[in-house]
């Protein structure tokens, strides 16, 4: 189960607003447009049996963006289902912001969700919608509402309804699993003895790339999710790796090793044309396109050590990035062009760590384990990445703002090696 | 020995790529019946069906090395002692006993005409994978040219890569890393490319 250390700290935060007066309570509403937005989300009413309700995975996502503040349901004053039970008065009272109500009822099978979003201050009504899905469907629906709510309260797209895809290792067998972004419901699409790993989203999240072994040797393969057939990119036969698709989707970066160098070539998967943009004796791999598709930010050691560097994607104006301690790895642009998450080593931890795009700003994310392989959401906001908890490689998610920070669901095995999908 | 090939299990049907809410995101619907926990192999991957299945490969140069195979009485005889040579952290050197055991590898082979090397290189747990397997193929090419400046010819020698995805060990200390930075020399007979 995922743990939450910090629910304890929110709800008794939950009670201090409930029993402030009127006049500290318009500063906290004011405060609270920069910092997290207290929100309520009474219950929607059971869904699958068996299942967490609705409600409470739309609370657990919400919490785990880092930029909503949810209020314990202990505290609610009543569990409206629809508009007419809603008095925002009441809400007020308890320090909420904002309120999501609404209802799962049964239908043919599957259901109906609606879903309703206030600002408890102004009264207004943000959002409305219905959903209609199958059984399977409805842990999904309750991360389309999450991003209802998401959307309403920040104006940007909500994380929650992407896809993530990782590794899961259990003995000697490898998968590589698509879920939804809590880990729900995971799908196999790869299965064997060989190791799997960088798997990357094409822009239209309708493929996968990863890298397998084929006769002992590293080899890249896009595959077809709808289809499950898959390319092998290996131009010549030679070792490939550290996929990365264009934000076009047409080209597609990787690592090439030879004669013991490694470099990034770029290949045109449908010309099959190529060419190569970094040259020399060093390691050159992991690039990540920026959202423009003009840069790509990469792994070097022509220095001495794994450092980050940029060049335009035609190899020119190459230039280092990194410059804090002697191993800096990993790199993932985010898709706002705002920011790169990578590995840096620190006091002996490899750490997820933020730097802008220029290098600068680095902010150290999470340390108390081993990190690699991080991964942006769609919006820019929330970062997906392996770690190590307790000697087991587990996945976590956190909130660039670096507020929050949590494990993923997991159950027997090792999981590493995410990735989130686009849009 | 091959190593085991995928086995894929197709995704059709069971994936529903979109909610299924009024005016809520773009693209269709995977065709076919939903369900979280149905994997069913489609026509697309019949053909990875099946195979794959066979026993992991129990060679003691880790759970996806190779082991030495297709070599006659005379040569497996006169195999060196030591198949595996060492190195530093981050380093793709070798030091006196990896040179010492690497002429003797040399010398086998020389002696040997019909044998061919493939050299796994493979590195501790820590860091990326990504470098990690580039260093790795760093540190067989480094054998691979001092192979040659002793005397074997280029075409008998190939080099491959597990970064960290073929340990020997592990343990999270540095007794485990060290015995997992290593090149792991894999034999196969047969060669007739002369020289």
């Amino acid at each position: 189960m995922v743990k939450r250390l910090w629910s304890i700290g929110l709800f008794l935060l939950a009670w201090t607003f409930a029993i402030s007066a009127q006049a500290a309570l318009t500063v906290e509403i004011t405060k609270s447009v920069a910092t997290a937005i207290p929100i309520a989300i009474p219950s929607f009413g059971p869904g699958v049996p068996g299942q967490p309700a609705l409600a409470q995975v739309v609370r657990d996502d919400l919490a785990r963006s880092g930029l909503f503040r949810v209020l314990s349901p202990t505290g609610y004053p009543s569990d409206p289902r629809d508009p007419s039970g809603v008095q925002a008065p009441a809400w007020a009272n308890i320090g909420a912001t904002g309120l999501a109500v609404g209802s799962v009822e049964p239908l043919n099978g599957g259901y109906v969700v609606n879903a309703y979003v206030y600002n408890v201050a102004t009264g207004q009504q943000l959002a409305a919608k219905r959903y209609t899905c199958s059984a399977a469907e409805l842990h999904m629906t309750a991360h389309h509402v999450a991003d209802l709510i998401y959307q309403a309260f920040t104006g940007k797209p909500g994380p929650f309804a992407g896809r993530i895809a990782y590794v899961r290792q259990v003995g000697n067998i490898y998968e590589l699993v698509v879920a939804e972004s809590d880990g729900w419901n995971p799908h196999p699409i790869v299965h064997g003895t060989m190791p799997v790993f960088s798997p990357t989203w094409s822009p239209d999240n309708h493929r996968l790339a990863y890298v397998t072994y084929e006769n002992a040797r590293a080899v890249i393969f896009v595959q077809d999710l709808a289809t499950g057939s898959r390319q092998r990119i290996a131009p010549g036969g030679e070792i490939t790796s550290a996929p990365a698709f264009s934000p076009n989707g047409e080209d597609l970066a990787y690592a090439r090793a030879y004669a013991g160098k490694t470099n990034i070539y770029v290949v045109n998967l449908r010309t099959g044309a190529r060419r190569q943009l970094t040259n020399g004796d060093s390691i050159n791999t992991s690039p990540t396109w920026s959202p423009d598709g003009r840069q790509i930010v990469f792994v070097s050691d022509r220095a001495g050590g794994p450092q980050i560097y940029a060049m335009n994607a035609d190899g020119s104006n190459l230039h280092r990035l990194s410059y804090d301690g002697n191993y800096n790895a990993s790199p993932s642009y985010s898709p706002t062009g705002n920011a790169i998450a990578f590995i840096h080593r620190t006091d002996g931890v490899y750490a997820l760590a933020v730097m802008n795009p220029s290098g600068g700003d680095i902010r150290v994310l999470d340390a108390q384990g081993n990190c690699d392989s991080p991964s942006f959401a769609a919006n820019g906001e929330m970062i997906l990445y392996g770690t190590h908890r307790g000697g087991r490689k587990v996945l976590a998610e956190a909130s660039l703002d670096g507020k929050t920070m949590e494990i993923l669901r997991t159950t027997e095995g090792q999981d590493n090696e995410p990735a989130w999908s686009h849009h | 020995m091959r190593h085991s090939i995928w086995m894929i299990i197709a995704a059709a049907g069971t994936l529903a790529l979109t909610g299924c809410a009024h005016n809520v995101g773009s693209g269709a619907p995977a065709a076919g019946a939903a369900g979280p926990t149905a994997m069913t192999n489609s026509a697309a991957t019949e053909g990875y069906a099946g195979a794959g299945i066979g026993g992991q490969n129990l060679g003691n140069n880790g759970p996806i090395g190779g082991s030495s195979n297709g070599l006659t009485a005379a040569e497996l005889a006169a195999l060196p002692q030591h198949l595996r040579v060492h190195f530093p952290f981050n380093s793709d050197s070798l030091d006196a006993t990896g040179q010492q055991i690497a002429t003797q590898n040399a010398e086998f082979m020389v002696a040997h005409p019909h044998v061919k090397v493939r050299l796994e290189g493979n590195t501790d747990d820590r860091g990326t994978q990504e470098y990690n397997l580039a260093l790795g193929e760093r540190r067989a090419e480094a054998v691979k040219q001092y192979l040659e400046s002793q005397g074997v010819s280029t075409a008998r020698i190939s080099t491959v890569s597990f970064g960290k995805d073929n340990p020997l060990c592990t343990q999270n200390d540095e007794s485990c890393w060290a015995k997992n930075r290593r090149v792991d020399f894999v034999y196969s007979g047969g060669y007739n490319g002369g020289q």
